[in-house]
């Protein structure tokens, strides 16, 4: 990590209280390969989140933040919904203002106690996922969980406010022709728009 | 979408031997790691490819594969029994893949990125989602087929498109039946006109870019069983990245399917 970064810890984890298939080792499968995508998504997109505001003391003291996402229940389109969860979450985070007090040679952070005084996070560069089902010859948006089960390929597309790609990402021996994978994307795209607006309301 | 037709080099894949280490006394103290005598890759030149197949002899069938700085083994076996519980009856097979990273494999860095590339689970469900849809899995009722990889040396962020291209190999090699086969190409998208095909770390690292695609691609299907896709990209970039991928992909299909035919033709010559 850059001495003038904070940094960002992400876990997903599946509570076996979502069921009795959940529990052990599929329920780690699924928490895995959704932390792998969100520590992905973060990492490789330049602006999605600015490390530099976790800044306190560079070089020596940076904010980390771990972001743990625990799963209660399964509805189907997960993975959305980590994305949602994740962003509302890292927007409802206050952290408290600090002052450098340099006491001799080593500079010292004071944290005040103001509970008014607060930092909020920008969050505006994070992306929301939109999840696409293959069924037959059709592409499916926001499946339940007997959609999914039906569905023969899924592709998770993440897609920022200003209508950029920042990550495409498919599962489950996914079959789609070039031209499904792109109509999928732009429909990805119109759908997170919606989802943004709705945001902003 | 309209396909651009690129004349990708096909010279720059063929390699008769595999990559030769220096000879220690070429070593110079003085003289830098990196190689100073690798030539300057133009956007749409490929990494050198070569590949041996049964190169484990125990195993049903098996691939060596080194493509740029990837060096994979593959071995495939089975049909076995389903390790899956007794009382599951399923009526399609399975597909297991299992890899494992040598310590040695590549250089030791904190760099996520690195890290993140290198995982080794996420590796094993990417090749295991895009090679599924290849293999006829109908067609092995209540067995397994397990692929393990072993990876020797990685040096690029196209290691899964090589890991799947040597896991098909090592698939034909075990005579398992398939619908096709799977090749990956990645490629790093500077803008809408300018793509770099099979980037290495330090040109990832390096280079400014947009982003960057992985596809597996099935050609006789003409199916995208896999895409993994990093950065910040419209629509028009990845359009462009997605036709460069697929291009390479079917010059990489033609170079390996005229390979093995003249394996195949060498070996029925020896007997």
């Amino acid at each position: 990590p850059r001495p003038e970064e904070g940094q960002l810890e992400f876990s997903v984890e599946c509570s076996p209280v979502v069921g009795p298939g959940f529990e052990g080792q599929s329920g780690e499968f699924i928490g895995l390969g959704l932390t792998h995508m969100i520590k992905k998504i973060f990492l490789t997109s330049p602006n999605t989140f600015n490390l530099k505001s976790l800044c306190v003391l560079s070089g020596r003291q940076n904010w980390c933040l771990y972001v743990d996402t625990l799963i209660l229940q399964m509805g189907g389109n997960l993975a959305d919904m980590v994305m949602l969860a994740v962003r509302a979450a890292l927007e409802n985070t206050r952290l408290p203002k600090t002052v450098v007090v340099e006491e001799g040679e080593v500079p010292e952070i004071e944290i005040s106690d103001d509970p008014t005084s607060l930092i909020q996070l920008d969050t505006s560069g994070i992306p929301l996922c939109v999840t696409l089902h293959k069924l037959g010859s059709k592409v499916l948006v926001d499946a339940r969980r007997h959609e999914e089960t039906c569905s023969r390929a899924s592709m998770h597309v993440a897609v920022n406010q200003t209508g950029k790609v920042c990550g495409i990402h498919t599962s489950h021996g996914g079959n789609f022709t070039p031209k499904q994978v792109l109509s999928g994307v732009e429909t990805a795209v119109t759908q997170s728009g919606v989802m943004f607006d709705s945001l902003r309301e | 979408f309209n396909k651009t037709k690129q004349s990708l080099r096909m010279h720059t894949f063929y390699t008769t031997k595999p990559e030769q280490t220096h000879s220690w006394h070429s070593f110079d103290i003085n003289s830098s790691h990196k190689s100073d005598t690798a030539p300057v890759r133009s956007d749409t030149d490929f990494r050198p490819v070569f590949f041996q197949l049964s190169a484990v002899s125990n195993a049903r069938g098996s691939c060596y594969l080194e493509w740029g700085g990837n060096k994979i083994l593959c071995s495939v076996f089975g049909p076995r029994e389903s390790t899956l519980r007794r009382d599951e009856f399923s009526i399609k097979g399975r597909l297991v893949c299992e890899v494992s990273l040598c310590p040695f494999s590549s250089l030791h860095s904190s760099n996520k990125r690195r890290q993140l590339s290198l995982d080794t689970e996420r590796l094993s469900s990417l090749l295991v989602s895009s090679l599924e849809s290849s293999v006829c899995i109908d067609k092995y009722p209540k067995s397994q087929i397990e692929v393990c990889l072993l990876i020797i040396q990685t040096e690029s962020w196209s290691l899964p498109t090589a890991a799947v291209l040597s896991a098909t190999l090592a698939l034909i090699d075990a005579r398992i039946e398939m619908w096709d086969m799977t090749v990956g190409c990645s490629c790093l998208i500077r803008s809408e006109n300018s793509v770099k095909m099979d980037p290495t770390w330090d040109e990832v690292e390096e280079g400014e870019y947009l982003g960057l695609l992985s596809i597996f691609y099935q050609p006789s299907l003409n199916v995208v069983s896999g895409v993994e896709c990093e950065g910040e990209l419209t629509q028009l970039q990845l359009i462009k990245g997605m036709d460069s991928c697929i291009e390479g992909c079917l010059q990489l299909h033609k170079y390996v399917e005229t390979k093995l035919k003249e394996i195949i033709l060498k070996s029925r010559e020896k007997k």
